[in-house]
């Protein structure tokens, strides 16, 4: 039996280095220089801006239909692998809202084709690779064919650890042509605090969960690919639903292992130069047509944009996590340049520090995040792709949140951190547009991500726990200069918008009975084009055995906004909401098919009214919910998806005012106090507009404008002041000055506009 | 004319910005697989003609706003309405009138159903002091900076669409907005 040193002296050894000797044991694999391949590549485009040096699309220009052929079986080959390996799940997620991606990638990490589904995860891949140079797996384990590896660690490139990466080396007589991977969010990846993968109470990272690779989680066995059987024992022993993971993770090597084998068939038509060659042009052409977008369609110049997301663990960590009990707000900001030559330079100096809270979004979360806003807006194609990361760029400032350095933070929703910065991109895009003239391409998108997680016993003592998909399937798409904004009809996360089924999540959420899928009259953020309504989710809990909790979390659980300037006048997007109703009569109403309310608003109307009683309400300031307990006949009422608007209100034209009345979106008098459009309803039930009251009722509200405000200057005066005297609304605030200004770029902005003293103690 | 040339014409731009374009003729535009080029001249061209002053606009920054040249060296923010905000380069938000929603039954007002919390947040309602057009909404922290919402490269855009600008510099592309600042304590200091 070896000692500790002897050991640890193989381990060195097998690390390949040319400075050992021949007879070192080594587990290196093939010789695949990925190290070098990835060198060559940032060469090649920092000499000559084209990605791999291609100043020429030679095949695309010589022979069009055969490179159209040749990238069309790419699509078709990513797709089908999608949709036939979706079956081998068996988690709703995957099954009825296929979420789920398959890629096709080129050795440097650059992936060539995605399909539909969960594309954002393209932005991952490239640093997966890049992670596997930087950590020596080319020399232990060692890369070769037949290899299944895997992977879900944010650190080394993955969005977060509930999305999952399975993925094979492709061989073509011993040279690596391409990688070829499948992702997908799993149900559960065993954090220890919040069930369902969407952690917004992670102190630190050793609470993550279920954390692995990249590294060799199977092979294949003559032609049949095996997993690695302690792999797959460690996957079902440390997670909460280790037999839907186990499925999934099937799901994705079988997804990868058809895309091999449709590759290698493309490679025999076309030849391996030719593959690698169109591959090449394939990106180059995209990336042209991306940086074109920007050149063309958009107002070269500088955008500001931001929001601020408060986490509130002062309480709940104190006992527990001591360094983590405090509150915080934090900041994220991009100053945006698009330049004239068609770059996109996002300097997000002044966002907040990295601490001991979920907000740390390593370079894999925070590029796949933002990826979900770039694909539905500037990056659309049919072949879903990495070039767009060659012409954004996100500066990151070390040390801040969008480029953690600390070892110990968590690393848990990277992914979410780096989606709501995704928004501020697309929407400053949208606006762009806008000014540019090209209004048709010109809307917000909001990638408006809603996600709760649960976990309990149930009552033949079976543990089980899940990620709820509903809202994160069918998004809001938000106004454009010349239309509303629309519930349910986009999921930035998976292009085909779809809810699920209601049946399917009740059979795999066995205690939440749904109630209500439904709009929230005057539930909207309100201007010339109004946002979307928001959607009520509302469940009853059912016998839901030895204990259950449930953990609420998104894109709008903020409560201070999701985005924090509105577009032209409009109103920026409404905070969600989760209230939980304890000890309730809800299900004596059920029981005698009496009314239960629809949503939060109906609820608290019913409790004034008596006819719903109450015991107890659980709110948690916007709706990030740490695991609550729910008990039978508890209600869980959401109000998520309330989007951005667009312009003045008493801009909105009478006919559309009047459209949401008559459809019961909007109350008439709400129409009046922010539209000022004068409504009346006759005997049978329809509403009719009075044009000279409306105008009357518009004036009115700009003479009340004008008699309210002051002078801007007045209020910057008044501002300053307070700064000066160190008066904040809360300690947070004053917090997130400090720390923020510590950036310079940021500090430059914030004493320039105050003109502060270099000395003031913010 | 050529079918684009048809879909994109002037008097389509000017529907599509009036909001009176149908919507299957604005998914045709979307379908076209290269835009039309003079957009931005069109565009401004429509613009124009719905104001009823005589500076020419250069770009357009809101929904109300434009950016003008009240001639050679002399560019600014001016509202439909006639009303002037100053030079470009500083935010107009220094120049309008704003109204702060600070308590929770102001904020209630207009973010009806469920709004922001004061005790973090503050609404700003930017106005035109000119014809009361509520111009922009922040919900920020007090004593964060007015948003600089957008700087354009004025220049770079009309060099883009073919045109030199008389009085093109590179100073155009700047941010002045801590000048102003300077300048108004000066003036409390005076
Ligand atoms: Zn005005």
């Amino acid at each position: 039996m070896s000692t500790t040193t002897e050991v640890n002296a193989t381990v060195q050894e097998s690390n390949g280095s040319a400075a050992s000797t021949s007879a070192a044991p080594s587990l290196k694999g093939a010789d695949i220089g990925l190290g070098r391949r990835i060198e060559e590549f940032d060469a090649a485009l920092e000499r000559t801006g084209h990605l791999y040096g291609l100043e020429r699309l030679e095949l695309m220009e010589e022979d069009p239909i055969k490179f159209d052929k040749f990238q069309w079986q790419l699509f078709a080959a990513v797709n089908s692998a999608r949709e036939t390996s979706k079956y081998v799940s068996g988690s709703p997620a995957a099954v009825g809202m296929a979420e789920l991606v398959d890629m096709l990638a080129l050795p440097e990490g650059e992936v060539v084709a995605a399909s539909a589904g969960l594309a954002g995860h393209i932005g991952s891949f490239p640093v997966i690779a890049r992670t596997m140079i930087e950590r020596g797996c080319e020399d232990n384990p060692g890369i070769r064919d037949g290899d299944i590896w895997g992977c879900n660690d944010s650190r080394a490139g993955c969005p977060h650890p509930t999305d999952m990466y399975t993925y094979l080396p492709v061989f073509h007589e011993g040279e690596l042509v391409c990688w070829v991977a499948g992702a997908n969010h799993v149900a559960d990846s065993g954090h220890s605090i919040c069930a369902g993968g969407v952690s917004m109470y992670s102190p630190t990272t050793y609470c993550d969960g279920f954390t692995y690779g990249p590294m060799k989680i199977g092979e294949r066995v003559g032609d049949v690919y095996v997993h690695h059987k302690p792999f797959l024992q460690m996957m079902d022993s440390r997670t909460r639903t280790g037999s839907l993971n186990i499925l999934d993770e099937k799901m994705r090597l079988t997804g990868a292992v058809m895309l091999r084998e449709r590759v290698l068939q493309i490679i025999d038509d076309f030849g391996v130069e030719y593959f690698t060659r169109a591959a090449r042009e394939v990106l180059e052409r995209e990336r042209r047509a991306i940086a074109g977008r920007f050149q063309d369609w958009m107002m070269p110049g500088t955008y500001r944009t931001m929001f601020f997301r408060p986490i509130q663990y002062r309480e709940l960590m104190a006992s527990l996590y001591p360094q983590s009990a405090k509150n915080w707000i934090t900041h994220h900001i991009h100053t945006m340049t698009i330049t004239p030559e068609g770059r996109c330079n996002v300097d997000l100096s002044g966002t907040s520090s990295q601490d001991y809270h979920w907000q740390n979004a390593f370079e894999g979360p925070f590029k796949m995040g933002v990826t979900f806003s770039s694909i539905g807006f500037i990056g659309r194609t049919p072949l879903v792709n990495t070039s767009m990361f060659h012409v954004i760029e996100h500066e990151r400032p070390p040390g801040s949140l969008v480029n953690p350095t600390r070892e110990d933070v968590s690393a848990a929703f990277g992914n979410a951190v780096g989606a709501m910065h995704g928004v501020l991109d697309a929407r400053t895009w949208g606006f762009s547009a806008f000014l540019r003239g090209f209004l048709e391409e010109s809307y917000l998108l909001e990638h408006d991500w809603e996600l709760f997680g649960g976990e309990g016993m149930g009552e033949q003592g079976n543990p089980w726990a899940i990620g709820d998909f509903t809202y994160e399937g069918a998004e809001p798409r938000g106004p454009s200069p010349w239309r509303d904004g629309e519930p349910m009809t986009l999921g930035a996360g998976n292009p085909e918008a779809d809810w699920g089924e209601v049946e399917e999540w009740e059979y795999v959420e066995p205690p939440l009975l749904v109630i209500s899928r439904s709009l929230i009259p005057d539930f909207c953020a309100h201007g010339r084009h109004r946002g979307a309504i928001g959607v009520a989710l509302t469940q009853m809990v059912c016998d839901p055995g030895a204990y259950l909790t449930i953990n609420d979390c998104g894109f709008a659980g903020s409560k201070m906004q999701a985005v924090s300037v509105g577009v032209c006048g409009g109103y920026p997007h409404i905070n969600s909401k989760t209230m939980f109703f304890h000890d309730t009569n809800a299900a004596e109403l059920a029981e005698k098919s009496a009314h239960l309310p629809a949503d939060f608003v109906e609820a608290r109307r019913m409790i004034e009214d008596g006819s719903l009683t109450v015991g107890r309400i659980s709110e948690f300031g916007g709706h990030e919910t740490p695991p609550t307990e729910v008990k039978h006949g508890d209600l869980i009422c959401r109000g998520h998806h309330a989007g951005s608007a667009w312009g003045d209100p008493i801009d909105r034209k009478i006919d559309l005012v009047l459209n949401d009345v008559q459809k019961r979106w909007i109350s008439a008098e709400i129409a009046k106090s922010i539209y000022g459009v004068v409504l009346s309803e006759d005997a049978e039930g329809v509403w009719h507009a009075d044009e000279d009251a409306t105008a009357r009722t518009r004036d009115e509200i700009r003479a009340s404008r004008k008699g309210r405000a002051k002078p801007a200057r007045e209020v910057w005066e008044e501002e300053r002041s307070w700064l000066l005297e160190g008066k904040h609304p809360a300690e947070e605030i004053h917090e997130m000055f400090q720390d923020t200004t510590s950036y310079e770029g940021w500090h430059d902005v914030f004493f320039g506009f105050w003109r502060l003293p270099a000395d003031t103690e913010l | 004319m050529s079918e684009n040339e048809q879909l994109t014409s002037k008097e389509n731009i000017r529907r599509l910005v009036e909001g009176e374009l149908p919507l299957d003729v604005i998914h045709e535009m979307i379908r076209m697989t290269t835009k039309d080029e003079d957009r931005f001249v069109k565009y401004l061209e429509v613009l124009q003609e719905k104001v009823d002053w005589d500076e020419e606009i250069l770009a357009r920054i809101s929904d109300h706003l434009y950016v003008v040249s009240k001639g050679p060296g002399d560019r600014v923010v001016k509202c439909d309405c006639g009303h002037e905000l100053g030079d470009y380069r500083v935010n107009w938000k220094m120049e309008a009138l704003l109204y702060c929603r600070r308590t929770e039954e102001e904020i209630k007002e207009v973010f009806t159903v469920h709004g922001p919390d004061p005790e973090y947040v503050e609404v700003r309602e930017f106005y035109c002091p000119g014809c009361q057009a509520q111009l922009a909404v922040e919900v920020v922290p007090p004593g964060y900076p007015f948003v600089f919402e957008v700087l354009p490269d004025i220049d770079a855009v009309h060099a883009a669409n073919g045109r030199q600008l008389e009085d093109a510099a590179e100073d155009w592309f700047q941010d002045r907005t801590p000048e102003r600042a300077a300048e108004w304590i000066e003036e409390v200091n005076a």
